[in-house]
């Protein structure tokens, strides 16, 4: 199957995620902190009335956490309901989003590429901090290497924060 | 559609139906035989089509059983049978199954209903020989025209496709002619949804030509279709009535004794012609009733009555009757079913229509006086949008109705089983309340209402000795008052015995006998609202669900409403819920800390405090790290809302250090039955917001309840004060309250009684102290008092005894003392330097547990302040306090008997919590570092993991006595030569000597600070 993956940089990495998943790519955000989330929340954010959960993919990549918000993007992902019929065709591989909106903080946004589902090669195990569970697989693209986000863990990852952050205070 | 979603909206028609059964079951129940006979069709009807719509489906499980009830209430619908209560018993029961079989379908082919299946039967068995009597065949005589005829699997290939057979009847002339529509275009609209199978023109009406053009002509025809039922009649453009659904039972019966379908047994002929009415002609098949059984409808009866008896086996009857009435009536500018997350969009859209709308408003203004005919259209994009938000909340609320409704059942079944005789009344079904807090009332109200039949109206019997009605009434009324919605719970039965109560809680450790005595009549009522409370003698079947009536009052307080009793002994009880419309808009207050918003719900808000600069010192103290506030009587525990939700670590002592310029902001908030204040740093304003749940990302956050969209786009969250209370207290309070909730401290505290002595100082202060420490008391006249100096003295045991003013030491009031006075000395047991504390009166001496507030009042000198007899009591730390007043003789005590850098630390074992208090203080006024453990098993484990220089053990504990410890630290090699000092109230001579043998360094008693301190450095440098 051939998937078309929207690719985005996050500093000099090139990260891609199905494009079906994304609603949109936002500027200019006026960003609400949650004082006493774990500083992978960024905050949240009013998109149409509807309440947007703003992720800091740095802290999650276990980079430096992004100090400048105003220079980044906001790529907001669909939510479970908009995807359900992609699901039932088989359009993308099984996902659990639910049904809060989530925007990823990144800094530009990149070429959409067309990949087969066998061009899609697993990660290397040299790829240093960044957690596993994150990565879908690797994308070569002519000289560049796209990292295809595993969606599910990352938002795995966010729930758990909570927990993590409860148990520490 | 695909079958999903036909199954989803098939759940929810069903369970709608199932709703709608029950009351009207109810309701021919209590009117037997009289019952209008169309609640007995409404019933018939809901039956039929969750029958139909199972069959479809393939729940042949649902479709049996409704299959069996339609029986039944095919003979009721005919009044064939009267209605007993043993068949609305059966049928209730089956209501029941259905509606469990509903809430999880995919189970219910599993579900064993043969039971129920064979109850019904056998009621409709019993009852069966009455209509065999009655009815007697009829031949139908056959028309003239030719009879169409189909075969089985015709007929079968069409229901086997999924499509339903239609039997059609068109009045050529109401319908067609006089409507100027074409009978082609019909057949054409006809031919393009189903399928045309044959048909047949009644001409019997016509005579002859001269009433060919006035007579209606009928046409009958099977049509099938995939189209459903309900919508068939648009499909077509024909009325409801002209639709009757062909069951396929019915046609492989009629098959299977025919060989084939004839057409002509479905189509009721013959009817007269009736010159004045062309119209009534359509309503081929309605339900008889006898009671207007005349000529023009004695045909139709004779069908219903000849296919019954056609059709010999029971499980065919209701298939034969006419089908007719059982479309709902579709009256599509009514109402239609759209999903809540549909309904929750338009909110919110709504919502983010005002937002462009004031930003509009704001970007227009300055252009308004430029531009003509701006500022009308601004105006009324602004009223529209107001309007249309406002239409959109109210779609969201519900009548009561449906809530309200299930009482009836839940009151006659209980009633029944416990044999009495309630009737219940209802008011206000019309009354509107948002979806949301109708669903969260159900469980609450239910539980009231069983309270009220269980344990509220009295058994018959009962009532007619006390000079009652043999009937208790329930009455259930709702009504708007005051912007709220109001219902009231009212039972004419006993009513609450607040002496009852009263003992009850004490029983159960919920209050002290002398909170009881204090608390006003209301306040005793209101005991049943208390977490681990049940009135009831004995837990019956009906109550002892497990849910108490705390239960209800936190439901109720979820949801932002207050739960009041009243009631009166031998009169009633009248439970009244007050509620708010709605759940999705409350009314918050806007507050602001480190320059972020949050908002707080009115509804925890109690009072706002300012307190001034120059008042802080007065109204803010730290006790044990702890801030507290004095509001009034009350001493509240002050939380820091920075530190609390995290935005910096706390730090309590700050706001006393820091110069604070500002008035301090403080919100009282009330979370059940405590209250607590929160400093802020703004309040802004009070404000109607939108609650939106919070993102399932941040839901595990303890102290946000919700999100909301301020006026101005922005994101605010919206405080969880349970939470906050829930999260400052792991944080700040675990030593302000000894919690009385769990058993295990009702236990505790059933053991640690302490003896008091509670006097007063000659002002309206009292005091309390344990009488443990005292060696006697004595009454002088205050005359007999020497000054030497600043100090007091009397003759005492022929030695001079130092006198002890309370108001010279502590932060009390100071009484007027006149030379006429006796005042009181308490005079403590063994002081190397003779004291004594000077008192005016004894109130009273007191055995009770100690709830130690530490928070209370603080001072050096004193422990804390407790709440004794119902007034609060301050305890003073007696030693601390000769301290003060000698420090002198005090002096050396600050230890340098421990000579290395690291402070000490000791393990304080003992079982009670006020005594470990004391104790604790003495250790730690005299600089060692403390761990505590309340029973033996506990010190052990510390000693594991802690390294202790030295151990105070208590002797008297449950788990694991002293003596035990002891002898378990004797026999560990590591301990054997750790200081252990025994520290009792068992003031037994020989025990001494017994504790040395056992391994005890020391031995000394409870209270004596001097010798424990210096015992302690004695045992510690050896």
């Amino acid at each position: 199957m051939v998937r078309q993956i929207a690719t985005f940089f996050l500093g000099k990495t090139l990260l891609g995620i199905d494009i079906l998943l994304v609603k949109e790519v936002y500027r200019q955000m006026s960003i609400t902190p949650i004082p006493g989330a774990p500083n992978l929340l960024k905050g949240l954010m009013n998109l149409r009335g509807r309440v947007v959960t703003i992720i800091d993919l740095n802290v999650c990549l276990k980079r430096q956490p992004i100090q400048d918000v105003s220079l980044c993007r906001l790529l907001i992902l669909k939510t479970e309901e908009e995807i359900i019929r992609f699901k039932q065709h088989n359009l993308i591989e099984h996902v659990d989003i639910g049904e809060d909106i989530v925007g990823l903080l990144i800094d530009t946004m990149d070429d959409v590429i067309e990949v087969k589902d066998e061009d899609i090669l697993s990660p290397p195990s040299n790829l240093g901090e960044m957690d596993h569970t994150l990565i879908r697989g690797i994308i070569k693209r002519n000289d560049q290497l796209v990292i295809l986000l595993n969606i599910v863990g990352l938002l795995d990852m966010v729930m758990q924060a909570i927990d993590v952050s409860n148990s520490i205070n | 559609m695909d079958q999903s979603e036909l199954i989803q909206s098939f759940i929810e028609e069903a369970q709608e139906h199932l709703q709608s059964i029950e009351p009207d079951l109810l309701d021919i129940e209590k009117n037997g035989s009289n019952v209008d006979s169309e609640v007995i069709n409404r019933v018939f009807r809901a039956v039929h089509s969750i029958k139909g719509a199972a069959g479809f489906l393939g729940f042949k499980n649902v479709g049996d059983l409704s299959h069996v009830m339609e029986n039944l209430l095919s003979l009721l619908r005919d009044k064939r049978i009267d209605p007993t209560p043993e068949m609305i018993d059966g049928l209730l029961s089956g209501v029941d199954m259905l509606t469990s079989m509903m809430n999880n379908l995919n189970e219910s082919e599993s579900i064993d209903t043969t039971s129920i299946r064979n109850e019904l039967k056998s009621l409709i068995d019993n009852k069966e020989e009455k209509p065999k009597k009655i009815v007697k065949p009829k031949k139908i005589k056959k028309p003239k025209v030719t009879i169409c005829e189909l075969s089985e699997e015709e007929l079968m290939s069409y229901i086997d496709k999924g499509q339903y057979l239609y039997l059609v009847t068109v009045q050529l002339n109401s319908d067609f002619m006089n409507q100027g529509i074409l009978p082609l275009a019909f057949i054409n609209k006809m031919e393009s949804t189903g399928i045309y199978l044959d048909g047949v023109l009644d001409i019997t009406p016509i005579s002859g030509l001269k009433d060919c053009l006035s007579k209606e002509l009928t046409f009958y025809f099977i049509y099938a279709s995939i189209i459903e039922p309900s919508i068939i009649p648009l499909a077509l453009d024909l009325p409801e009535s002209r639709f009757t659904v062909l069951d396929i039972q019915d046609i492989r019966n009629e098959c299977q004794m025919n060989g084939k379908f004839d057409l002509y047994k479905k189509i009721p002929r013959y009817q007269k012609p009736n010159s004045q009415v062309i119209d009534t002609i359509p309503e081929p098949i309605t339900t008889p009733q006898p009671s207007d059984s005349n000529d023009s409808n004695g045909i139709q009866k004779e069908i219903i009555h000849n296919a019954i008896v056609t059709t010999e086996n029971d499980s065919q009857i209701q298939q034969s009757l006419p089908k007719e009435k059982n479309f709902r009536q579709v009256q599509p500018d009514e109402k239609i079913r759209v999903s809540v997350n549909f309904l929750n969009e338009l909110v919110n859209l709504a919502g983010e229509l005002v937002l462009g709308r004031n930003q509009l408003m704001q970007i227009s203004l300055p252009l308004i006086k430029q531009t003509q005919g701006l500022n009308p259209v601004i105006q009324h994009i602004s009223r529209i949008t107001s309007e249309m938000q406002e239409k959109i909340m109210q779609m969201r609320m519900q009548p009561l109705s449906n809530l309200f409704g299930k009482f009836h059942r839940i009151v006659r079944d209980l009633a029944k089983h416990l044999n009495k005789d309630i009737r219940l009344v209802t008011y206000g079904e019309d009354v509107e309340l948002d979806k949301s807090i109708i669903e969260c009332l159900s469980d609450p109200m239910t539980h009231l209402v069983r309270n009220s039949i269980d344990h509220g109206i009295e058994t018959p019997e009962v009532r007619e000795s006390i000079g009652k009605q043999r009937q208790g009434v329930i009455e259930i009324k709702a009504f708007h008052q005051a912007g709220h919605v109001h219902i009231e719970i009212i039972d004419d039965g006993k009513g609450l015995n607040t002496e009852i109560l009263g003992k009850k809680a004490i029983e159960k450790g919920i209050i002290s006998r002398e909170q009881l005595s204090l608390m006003p009549q209301k306040e005793i009522m209101r005991l049943i609202f208390k977490p681990g409370f049940s009135t009831a003698q004995e837990v019956t079947a009906i109550s002892g669900r497990g849910v108490g009536m705390d239960v209800v009052l936190t439901n109720i307080q979820q949801v932002g409403g207050v739960v009041d009793i009243e009631s009166n002994l031998g009169q009633g009880t009248q439970i009244s819920l007050i509620l708010p419309l709605t759940l999705a808009i409350v009314s918050g207050l806007v507050i602001q800390t480190s320059n972020q918003s949050f908002i707080v719900p009115e509804s925890n808000i109690a009072e706002l405090v300012r307190v001034k600069p120059e008042e802080v010192k007065s109204r803010i103290n730290i006790i044990q790290n702890c801030l507290v506030l004095r509001l009034r009587e009350l001493l509240l525990p002050l939380i820091d809302l920075k530190s609390v939700i995290g935005f910096e670590h706390p730090k309590s002592e700050t706001i006393l250090e820091q110069k604070i310029e500002e008035p301090l902001r403080i919100l009282v908030l009330k979370h059940g039955n405590s209250q607590f204040g929160l400093m802020v740093d703004v309040v802004e304003s009070i404000e109607e917001i939108v609650v939106k749940p919070l993102p399932r990302y941040i839901k595990r956050m303890k102290c946000f309840s919700g999100v909301s969209i301020m006026g101005d786009g922005t994101v605010s969250l919206i405080l969880d004060v349970a939470g906050i209370f829930e999260k400052s207290a792991l944080h700040h309070l675990d030593t302000s309250k000894i919690q009385l909730d769990t058993k295990a401290a009702i236990q505790q505290y059933a053991q640690d009684k302490q003896s008091l002595l509670i006097f007063d100082n000659k002002t309206s202060e009292r005091f309390a102290l344990p009488l443990e420490l005292f060696a006697r008391i004595e009454m002088v006249p205050a005359s007999s008092i020497e000054r030497i100096k600043d100090r007091q003295f009397i003759q005492y045991q022929n030695k001079k005894l130092r006198l002890i003013f309370l108001e010279d030491y502590l932060p009390v009031n100071s009484p007027d003392r006149s030379n006429e006075d006796t005042i009181g000395v308490i005079i403590p047991k063994r002081m190397k330097q003779p004291m004594g504390i000077v008192f005016h009166q004894v109130i009273s001496t007191l055995e009770t547990v100690v709830e130690l507030d530490p928070l209370s009042i603080a001072a050096p000198g004193i422990f804390g302040s407790a709440i004794l007899e119902g007034k609060i009591t301050l305890i003073p730390d007696m030693y601390r306090l000769f301290e003060l007043a000698a420090p002198e003789w005090y002096a050396t005590d600050k230890i340098d008997c421990w000579n290395i850098t690291k402070k000490a630390k000791i393990l304080l074992v003992d079982d009670t919590p006020f005594f470990r208090m004391i104790e604790r203080e003495y250790l730690i006024s005299a600089g060692y570092d403390v761990v505590e453990a309340e029973n033996g098993l506990k010190a052990l484990q510390l000693l594991e993991s802690n390294q202790v220089n030295g151990v105070l053990l208590d002797i008297v504990m449950p788990q694991m006595d002293g003596w035990e410890v002891i002898r378990r630290i004797r026999e560990d090699d590591r301990y054997k030569r750790l200081p252990v000092m025994a520290v009792t109230s068992l003031e037994d001579e020989s025990l001494v000597q017994k504790g040395l043998d056992a391994g005890f360094n020391a031995w000394e008693a409870k209270f004596n600070k001097m010798r424990l301190l210096e015992k302690l450095s004695t045992i510690l440098s050896h």
